[in-house]
């Protein structure tokens, strides 16, 4: 059965209720969803479905996000997916240390208007298309 | 509008964030006060992302998985401190549901009802009964058989449970009440000009006990020094309906909802610090 021409987004993220959020507000854009609740079951996810693209927290039980990271990038099969990292860290050390371990965008929760996430899902996901 | 609501989620689980940082560097009476917060933002969150759990119940995330080359559905795990919050929630809000649809449908119930029926009026001897009467003046006050008695015209229930006598008598004398229940309490008022007087009676400070319970009322002229004799003694039941009795229990329920649902929510706070 060949894979869907959909776009697939993993979602990471412990918190269920935004989870939920995330997946109401991508759900718009027809995109294939899945999600996981930790670091762990992230990277098993990442390697058996290969999204488009992950979301990613960075506060998560059982591997935190920058370990999920650094485990991905090492990894030729999935080290090329796109990641925008979504989390309540807004220290300067830890957004630089996402983006050196591979993050291609930092959104800090508190800051972060949601339209502007799902405009930046969706353009890095059509750049994919091109 | 959708957007604006997720943001919403969205802030609120960072503030939460926030709130268990701050108390976990904190010491002394601030933890209380960060603890109490947190409870107010859970519970305010649990509120705003009801929606989410309902919309999403039966949807489910499907994903492609590559491996088995099939479309699977990725269930959600539920999240126990969000599920009893919103349980809480939920019947905190279906409880006070209940008790805004009882004023809006049924305003009587919460205003100035007569929830207690007035039947049996029997005239009997005021001469039987051993008046109690604080004021010296009427206790001495001479009797004047020519005096005409006052009516009592009407009983209403007020708000709060208090009750209301109004009746007619002679203009301008004073109008002395005895309700009884296990004790006798005296009240007294100035009829006006048109003989229109109105005594309160304040549950809260003589509470009536569901039975039977007589009224007595006769006038008093401070000036001449005299009363009139005194009217029929007259009975009213107190009873409660069914319908009182859910009204006072959905209040009850109401009020416990809410400590309930504030101490659930401070041990599932707890419980995630």
């Amino acid at each position: 059965m060949p894979k869907s021409t959909k776009k697939t987004i993993l979602l990471v993220e412990d918190d269920e209720v935004l989870l939920r959020a995330l997946y109401l507000l991508f759900h718009e854009g027809d995109y294939t969803i899945a999600s996981a609740g930790d670091g762990e079951t992230a990277l098993k996810m990442t390697e058996r479905l290969n999204p488009d693209l992950v979301l990613l927290d960075l506060l998560m039980p059982k591997m935190n996000g920058f370990d999920y990271l650094k485990n991905m990038k090492s990894n030729n099969k999935i080290k090329n997916i796109p990641v925008i990292v979504l989390s309540n860290l807004g220290d300067k050390n830890d957004i630089e240390k996402a983006k050196d371990l591979g993050a291609e965008d930092y959104f800090i929760k508190s800051d972060t208007d949601l339209s502007a996430l799902f405009e930046k899902v969706k353009q890095r996901l059509e750049k994919q298309i091109q | 509008m959708k957007k604006q609501w997720l943001n919403l989620v969205l802030r609120f689980t960072n503030l939460i964030y926030q709130r268990k940082q701050a108390i976990r560097g904190q010491t002394g009476i601030g933890v209380i006060s960060n603890i109490g917060t947190l409870v107010l933002l859970e519970i305010f969150l649990g509120i705003i992302s009801l929606p989410l759990y309902l919309s999403l119940r039966s949807k489910g995330v499907t994903a492609f998985f590559s491996e088995k080359g099939t479309y699977e559905k990725v269930s959600f795990d539920y999240n126990l401190r969000r599920v009893l919050t919103l349980t809480g929630v939920s019947i905190f809000a279906l409880i006070w549901a209940i008790k805004l649809i009882l004023i809006l449908v049924l305003p009587s119930v919460y205003g100035p009802m007569q929830l207690y029926s007035v039947s049996d009026f029997n005239p009997s001897d005021i001469l039987s009964k051993d008046l109690i009467a604080s004021e010296i003046g009427i206790q001495s006050a001479r009797v004047l058989s020519t005096m005409p008695q006052p009516k009592i015209m009407d009983i209403e229930k007020k708000r709060g449970g208090s009750y209301s006598f109004s009746g007619k008598s002679q203009p301008n004398v004073t109008v002395v009440l005895l309700l009884s229940d296990r004790q006798t309490a005296v009240y007294s008022a100035d009829s006006d000009k048109n003989g229109d007087w109105t005594i309160n009676h304040d549950q809260s400070a003589f509470n009536l006990k569901e039975g039977n319970h007589s009224v007595i009322v006769f006038s008093y002229d401070k000036r001449l020094g005299t009363r009139s004799e005194a009217g029929p003694e007259q009975f009213f039941k107190v009873t409660t309906s069914w319908l009182d009795s859910f009204t006072k229990n959905i209040d009850i329920l109401a009020n416990w909802s809410l400590v309930i649902v504030l101490a659930l929510g401070v041990f599932l706070t707890l419980l995630t610090i």
